[in-house]
């Protein structure tokens, strides 16, 4: 009885020791926030406004930028100082990452790019839902694109 | 004169389409800037879509589907946005190694419910950089971690900036 009863408590143990070993993963719930360092982040901040993204606050670190309803953020901030902005791009496949804001107006967006004097502006178009999304590099070669609003129906945005 | 003006914004009014726009309308139209409303989709560009996503599933992102070209897209907790990894230009090469996290031009920051889970399968997975960021301000910090080809994700905790409504 003493036997069974120890052999029991061995099994209980044995499972909890393995269920605790595989933890679930970690869920991904959102990217809120995106980063841009450069070597002059005031003056690189002045692209962007002049984009139409409205600063909440500048000063000569940069400036963190809310976007609408506060839905998230640009932050443009100091770079590394033996660090450089990486080189000028010929498309928009060239560089890691690459985030995709929403808009609600790409024609103006586009004209105010080129007014800003972009480096680079490359339109895509999808072949299976027919948006184009443009891709836009700054003064410092850093590519954002931006695509019309509820341009994936996949995902759920404000 | 005048009664000739006021006749004119008179017809306009009724017959010229409803609405007088007076020229100050039309600079406000054409500079109206563009609202920006949400970053729901991350690109990240690698030589080998198929190998680089092993790495951010082992991150415990979880792969919704892989397209024929072999783009693999990864959807957030409640399709609140995407990463997508794509292939780079034939002719271009991921970044090299960074000693540190403000090297990077671009840093897109997730936001996850378990961060000490994401840095133990960082470590797990060989991530060549982790390095943990802790704010002045507020009792947070982000980890900010390198994929094998040297990109650099942040991950903070989940609602971790109270000025942004976040899912």
């Amino acid at each position: 009885m003493k036997r069974r009863s120890w052999m029991a408590a061995f099994a209980v143990w044995v499972c909890a020791t393995a269920a605790g070993a595989q933890e679930p993963p970690p869920l991904y719930t959102s990217t809120p926030t995106v980063l841009l360092r450069s070597p002059d982040p005031e003056k690189l901040a002045e692209f962007y406004l002049a984009l139409g993204f409205k600063a909440a606050r500048s000063g000569d670190y940069g400036a963190i930028i809310y976007l609408e309803n506060n839905q998230g953020s640009l932050e443009i901030l100091k770079m590394d100082e033996g660090t450089q902005p990486g080189g000028a791009k010929t498309t928009r496949t060239q560089q890691g990452v690459v985030a995709i804001f929403e808009t609600t107006d790409q024609a103006e967006l586009v004209r105010r790019a080129k007014e800003a004097g972009a480096t680079l502006i490359e339109r895509w178009t999808s072949s299976e839902r027919g948006h184009s999304i443009y891709y836009v590099g700054d003064w410092e070669n850093n590519v954002f694109g931006f695509a019309p609003r509820y341009h994936n129906p996949n995902i759920k945005v404000p | 004169m005048r009664r000739f003006e006021l006749a004119f914004v008179l017809c306009f009014t009724l017959f010229g389409g409803g609405t007088l726009v007076s020229a100050q309308d039309v600079v406000d139209a054409t500079q109206r800037a563009p609202l920006f409303t949400s970053t729901p989709t991350i690109l990240l560009r690698t030589p080998d879509p198929a190998n680089l996503a092993k790495f951010y599933e082992a991150l415990g992102m979880k792969i919704a589907r892989v397209s024929e070209r072999g783009s693999v897209f990864i959807y957030h907790e409640g399709n609140s946005g995407s990463l997508e990894i794509l292939k780079i230009d034939e002719n271009t090469q991921p970044g090299g190694p960074k000693t540190s996290r403000t090297q990077q031009g671009v840093v897109v920051i997730f936001e996850t419910d378990d961060l000490d889970e994401v840095v133990r399968r960082a470590e797990a997975a060989g991530s060549p950089l982790i390095e943990k960021w802790t704010s002045s301000q507020a009792p947070i910090s982000i980890y900010y971690i390198a994929d094998w080809e040297n990109n650099i994700f942040g991950y903070a905790p989940r609602y971790h900036n109270p000025n942004i409504n976040v899912p």
